[in-house]
């Protein structure tokens, strides 16, 4: 690992346990569970000395990085839209953290393959999440996700997020980059 | 080009389809008629795939989605979803459950589709999964939008939307375990199919 991955990791890190601690605060319990996925999936890379690439790691620190802060500045209306809206983008790269280094090591799977399995991860991902939340309240009496609106809102920007964000990458030709490949990762 | 095996089961859905348009249509049920139209052309799909020899789909997944078509169909004229609380939770395991083959069948048959995606065996399984919930979410969100946009009450609850869904992952979970040790043979059948189309 070299110490540009090093410092990469880091601020990654850094970024995730900041937003978990706010998460928590605020509480925003559906970025709390895709805050501590980020933590873990960090600390497991600097653990386990694999690097994700560049692109990769972008795309994990920016909404880590941008949900707190601008839900800070804009105060407590804004925060489940925030969360909402760049939750797919941080578990898109989460996603990929999983299954794109598999998937580049096996070599038998073309980039639609990684395109296409790290879009059906992501909101699978997403909706494992929310269902969590929901038996979590029916098991505790607590109250997480209130209401209708409360699970459908976020799985809606989800599913519309995760579909811009494949786009996205696709049209930027990023598939490979997202698995990490040195000559883009740098 | 040879006939497509299930024509006759395609028909009887179409007659058993036109049957509950017209009883849609007396009783002045417009959310019933639209679901009896949207069942008989879908139940034209594997007709058309097999038309364009991309796709025979065997005749028991014809039948069975057919019969879950009907299932929702009498469940809206007949008011079923709100008689009988477990129609809901049956329509939705029974659809995640063909859904799910038939989505298996097709990741099974990618490489030959599309042969720019390459997806090893191994990998169908969790895809499956994760494809069946892609169209969960997307029927819930549907859902959602048409409750929103039109003042319908397609989601009675969050009870009943998180019901959907875990049903949702439990069939696409059951199709996924039972495939892992069918994964060659389904394999060589999918193939079959491609060939036969």
């Amino acid at each position: 690992m070299t110490p540009t991955d090093r410092g990469g990791l880091s601020v990654v890190l850094l970024l995730g346990v900041t937003s978990l601690a706010w998460a928590f605060l605020a509480p925003q319990p559906y970025w709390a569970i895709l805050s501590a996925a980020a933590v873990t999936l960090t600390i497991r890379s600097i653990v386990a000395d694999r690097p994700y690439g560049a692109i990769t790691m972008s795309l994990a620190a920016l909404p880590l990085f941008i949900v707190p802060s601008l839900g800070i500045l804009a105060g407590p209306p804004s925060w489940s839209f925030l969360a909402g809206l760049m939750a797919p983008v941080l578990l898109y790269s989460l996603t990929s953290m999983v299954i794109a280094r598999p998937i580049e090591e096996d070599g038998r799977y073309g980039t639609g393959a990684l395109l296409f399995l790290t879009l059906l991860g992501t909101i699978a991902g997403g909706t494992l999440a929310l269902l969590s939340l929901y038996y979590i309240d029916a098991f505790l009496f607590s109250e997480l996700i209130p209401s209708n609106s409360d699970l459908m809102w976020p799985l809606s920007l989800l599913l519309l997020g995760a579909i811009a964000t494949s786009a996205g990458i696709k049209a930027a030709g990023l598939e490979r980059a997202m698995a990490g490949e040195k000559e883009v990762s740098g | 080009m040879s006939r497509y095996n299930g024509r006759p089961i395609v028909w009887a859905f179409e007659i058993s389809f036109l049957v509950t348009l017209a009883a849609s249509i007396a009783i002045d049920g417009p959310y019933p008629a639209a679901t009896s139209l949207v069942g008989a052309g879908i139940m034209l799909s594997p007709w058309a795939l097999h038309r364009a020899g991309i796709l025979d789909l065997p005749w028991p997944v014809t039948a069975a989605a057919g019969t879950v078509m009907l299932l929702h169909t009498l469940g809206i004229l007949l008011q079923l979803y709100d008689r009988l609380w477990w129609w809901d939770t049956m329509t939705h395991l029974m659809a995640t459950i063909i859904i799910a083959m038939v989505t298996s069948l097709a990741l099974l048959s990618f490489d030959v589709l599309a042969p720019e995606v390459r997806m090893p065996l191994r990998a169908v399984p969790a895809a499956t999964l994760a494809a069946v919930v892609l169209m969960g979410v997307i029927w819930e969100v549907l859902e959602f939008a048409f409750d929103g946009a039109l003042g319908l009450n397609m989601q009675y609850s969050l009870d009943d939307t998180a019901t959907d869904l875990t049903f949702d992952i439990l069939g696409g979970g059951l199709v996924s375990v039972v495939m892992v040790p069918l994964l060659g043979t389904m394999g060589r059948a999918s193939r079959r199919m491609l060939h036969q189309g």
